[in-house]
C-alpha cells in the first residue's frame, strides 16, 4: 500500500474541508426558502440577460414600428424588421414606437445585471483596497482616507452620482464609473473596521512572528475572514446599483433611448400613462422583482455566512 | 463636556466641507460644457471668446478659480461675493441669482421632507411596536413583506403608478404638485415616504424586541403591571432612543431623494432646480444647489448626531453606526421572519 505524500494529503484535505464548508453554508441557505427562490431567479435573470440575443435580437427591440404603438399584451402585429414582413406576438405588448415590451426589458435586463455586477466588483475593489491600507497600516495614511471617505459620505449617493455622470456627460462608461464611486466609501469603511477588529488577534502576531509579508497576513490571513460581511454587503448593493443606473437613466442621465434600459423605459412611458399603463408596469415590476430578490438573497447570505446571528 | 464634543464635532466639519465643495466643483470644471460659448453663442469671434472667458474668470488657474468659488470674484457683470457668503452669481440662463433661487425653492423641498418624515413616523413607528407585540405572528409577517416591498421599490415608479390610479383613474388627487395647495402634496409625501416608513418600521419592530428581552421589563411584568404599560412606559421609551436617530437621519436622506419626487410631480423644490440646471449645464446653478444639498445634509445629521448624545445619556462621544445598521438591521429582521 503506497501512503500519499505530506502535500497530496493536504490538498485532499483542503479540498474536503473546503466542500464540507460550502456543503455547511448551502445547507443553512437552502433553509431559507425565499432566498433559495431568489436566487433562482437572479440566476435565471442572469442567464436570460446573457442570452438575450436568442430570445429577441438588439436591433429588432430598437427598431421602430409605428404602426404598432401601443399594442396590448398579447395583441400580434405585423413588423417590417429588414425587409421582411414578419407576424410577431407582443408578449407584454408595445410601446409607443411600437417597439416589443418583452424583447426591450430583456435586453435593458442585460444592462443593469451588467452595471450591478461591474460597479459593484470595482467599488469593491478600489474601496476594499483603500479600506485595508487605512485599517492595517493607521496613521496618517488612515486619517488621509478616512477624511476623503468622510467627503465622499456627505454627497448623498444620489447626489454623487448624478453630479459624476453630468460632469463626465452620457455614456455607460461614465454610468458605471459615477455608481461605482459612490458606493466605493461604503468598502472602506467596512473593511477598515473589520481590518481593525481583526489585526490585534494573536493569530496575525503569529503570522508576523514567522515572518509573514504584510501583503500575505492582509490577504491570507484577514480578507478570509471578513469576506461574509463584504459578500453580503456586496449582494444588497447590487440591488441599489440597479436601482441607481434605472433613476439615473430614468432622469436622461444614464443609459439613453433607443437603448433599451428600464429606467429609460419607464421614462419614456410617463408621457403616456393615460393611454397605455401596460409601458409603465411591465418595467417597474422587472425592477422591482429584482431588486428585491438581491435584497432577499442579500438577507438569506448573511444567515448562511455568518453564523453568529444565528438564535 | 457635551459643549467640548459638540464643538469639535463642529470644527471636524470644516475640513468636509471644504473637501465636498472642492469635489463639486472639480466636477463642474472638468465638465465638457464650455460657459463662454454658451454666453456668446456658436457664431462669436475668437477674440469676443477669449475676451468672454477672461471676463468670466475662466482663463485663470483651476486652484484660483476654486478659491474665487468660495470667496469671490470681482468683475463689474460676473462678479460674485462667494459660496462661503452665500452668493454665486447669476445663473447662465435664467439671469436670477443662484442663491435667490435655491433659496425661495428649498422650503418647498423642506415642507415635503417633513411631510413624509412625518407620515413614515406616523404609519411605520406604531406598525413596528405593533409587530414587535406580537412577533412571528400573521400580522408581523404581513408587514415584513410590505416592508421588504417598500425597501426595494423604485421611487419613481411608485410615484407614477401612483399618479396613474389616483390622479387618471380616480380623479382624487391631482397629478402635478403645488407647495400652496394640501390636496396635490399628498401623493408627493406618501411617495416619499415609502422607503423610511419601511426603514422605521422595522428599526422600531427590532428596538422593541431587543428592549423587551431585558431583565427589568421582566421585572415590571413580574411586578403585575398592564402589558400595555409595560410596553408604552418601560419599553418604548428605551427603544425610542435609536428610532430617533434613524428619523433624523432619514430627513437627510429624503432631502436628497425629493429630487425624484419633485421632478416627476413637477415640484418647484431643489431637487428639480438641480436636474433642470443640469440638463441645460448651467454651472453656477448645478454648483450651487449640490453643495446646498450637502451641507444641509452634513448639518442635519451632525445636529441628529448631537441629539443623540443628549437624549441618550448613556451615549458619549461614539458615533452611531446608524447608517450601517439601518439596511443590516432591515435585513436582519427579515431573515429572522422568513427563517420562522
Amino acid at each position: 500500500m503506497r501512503l500519499p505524500n505530506r502535500s497530496e494529503n493536504n490538498a485532499i484535505r483542503a479540498l474536503k474541508r473546503t466542500s464540507h464548508n460550502f456543503y455547511q453554508f448551502w445547507r443553512r441557505f437552502s433553509r431559507n426558502k425565499l432566498a433559495t427562490i431568489s436566487l433562482i431567479f437572479v440566476l435565471v435573470i442572469a442567464l436570460i440577460a446573457i442570452f438575450a440575443d436568442l430570445f429577441y435580437s438588439y436591433d429588432f427591440v430598437t427598431a421602430n414600428s409605428l404602426e404598432n404603438s401601443f399594442l396590448k399584451p398579447g395583441e400580434s402585429g405585423i413588423v417590417y424588421f429588414q425587409d421582411k414582413e414578419i407576424n410577431h406576438k407582443f408578449i407584454l405588448g408595445a410601446d409607443n414606437y411600437g417597439r416589443d415590451i418583452l424583447g426591450r426589458i430583456i435586453h435593458g435586463g442585460r444592462v443593469s445585471m451588467l452595471i450591478g455586477f461591474v460597479a459593484v466588483a470595482f467599488a469593491l475593489t478600489s474601496g476594499g483596497i483603500l479600506g485595508a491600507i487605512a485599517g492595517y497600516k493607521g496613521g496618517w495614511i488612515d486619517t488621509l482616507i478616512m477624511r476623503l471617505t468622510d467627503i465622499l459620505l456627505s454627497i448623498p449617493m444620489i447626489m454623487l452620482s448624478i453630479a459624476i455622470v453630468a460632469a463626465l456627460g452620457n455614456s455607460f462608461i461614465n454610468l458605471l464609473v459615477a455608481i461605482s464611486i459612490s458606493m466605493a466609501p461604503r468598502y472602506v469603511r467596512i473593511v477598515r473596521a473589520s481590518i481593525i477588529t481583526i489585526k490585534d488577534y494573536e493569530y496575525i502576531e503569529a503570522a508576523r512572528c514567522i515572518g509573514a509579508s504584510d501583503m500575505r497576513i492582509v490577504f491570507q490571513h484577514i480578507l478570509i475572514n471578513i469576506t461574509a460581511p463584504i459578500i453580503v454587503q456586496s449582494t444588497l448593493n447590487i440591488g441599489a446599483a440597479i436601482l441607481n443606473t434605472s433613476f439615473l437613466s430614468f432622469l436622461g442621465l444614464g443609459i439613453l433611448p433607443p437603448k433599451p434600459e428600464w429606467g429609460n423605459m419607464l421614462s419614456e412611458a410617463r408621457e403616456f400613462i393615460q393611454y397605455a399603463p401596460h409601458t409603465l408596469f411591465a418595467p417597474g415590476i422587472a425592477i422591482l422583482l429584482t431588486v428585491l430578490a438581491y435584497n432577499l438573497m442579500g438577507d438569506g447570505l448573511r444567515d448562511a455566512l455568518d453564523p453568529k446571528l444565528k438564535r | 463636556m457635551m459643549l467640548r464634543y459638540i464643538s469639535k464635532r463642529i470644527l471636524m466639519l470644516v475640513p468636509v466641507l471644504v473637501g465636498v465643495t472642492f469635489l463639486v466643483f472639480s466636477l463642474m470644471y472638468i465638465t465638457p460644457s464650455d460657459p463662454a460659448q454658451m454666453m456668446l453663442g456658436a457664431n462669436a469671434s475668437p477674440a469676443a471668446y477669449a475676451q468672454m472667458r477672461n471676463d468670466m474668470g475662466l482663463d485663470k488657474p483651476f486652484l484660483l478659480q476654486y478659491f474665487h468659488f468660495l470667496f469671490g470674484y470681482k468683475h463689474a457683470i460676473f462678479g460674485y461675493k462667494g459660496l462661503v457668503f452665500g452668493d454665486l452669481g447669476r445663473s447662465y440662463i435664467t439671469n436670477r441669482y443662484v442663491f435667490e433661487l435655491i433659496l425661495s425653492s428649498f422650503p418647498n423641498t423642506a415642507l415635503l421632507a417633513t411631510g413624509a418624515l412625518l407620515m413614515a413616523i406616523m404609519i411605520g413607528v406604531p406598525i413596528g411596536i405593533l409587530s414587535a407585540t406580537m412577533p412571528y405572528s400573521f400580522i408581523d409577517m404581513f408587514f415584513t413583506i410590505i416592508a421588504l416591498l417598500g425597501a426595494s421599490m423604485p421611487t419613481f415608479w411608485v410615484a407614477m403608478v401612483l399618479i396613474y390610479f389616483f390622479a387618471n383613474k380616480l380623479g382624487i388627487f391631482p397629478a402635478m404638485s403645488d407647495p400652496r395647495d394640501f390636496n396635490s402634496l399628498i401623493l408627493p409625501m406618501v411617495t416619499l415616504s415609502l422607503n423610511s416608513m419601511a426603514i422605521l418600521m422595522r428599526m422600531t419592530r427590532s428596538s422593541m424586541l431587543e428592549v423587551m428581552e431585558q431583565d427589568y421589563i421582566r421585572t415590571a411584568r413580574v411586578k403585575g403591571l398592564d402589558e400595555s404599560v409595560v410596553i408604552t412606559k418601560h419599553a418604548l421609551r428605551n427603544a425610542l432612543i435609536p428610532i430617533i436617530t434613524i428619523a433624523g437621519l432619514q430627513f437627510g436622506a429624503l432631502l436628497s431623494g425629493a429630487v425624484l419626487t419633485e421632478k416627476i410631480f413637477a415640484y418647484p423644490g431643489i431637487g428639480s432646480i438641480m436636474v433642470d440646471a443640469i440638463y441645460v449645464k448651467d454651472t453656477p446653478q448645478i454648483l450651487g444647489s449640490i453643495c446646498f444639498i450637502a451641507i444641509i445634509f452634513t448639518l442635519v445629521n451632525l445636529l441628529v448626531d448631537i441629539m443623540y448624545g443628549l437624549i441618550d445619556p448613556r451615549v458619549k462621544e461614539t458615533r452611531p453606526k446608524a447608517k450601517n445598521l439601518k439596511k443590516k438591521e432591515l435585513s436582519n429582521a427579515l431573515a429572522q421572519q422568513i427563517r420562522k
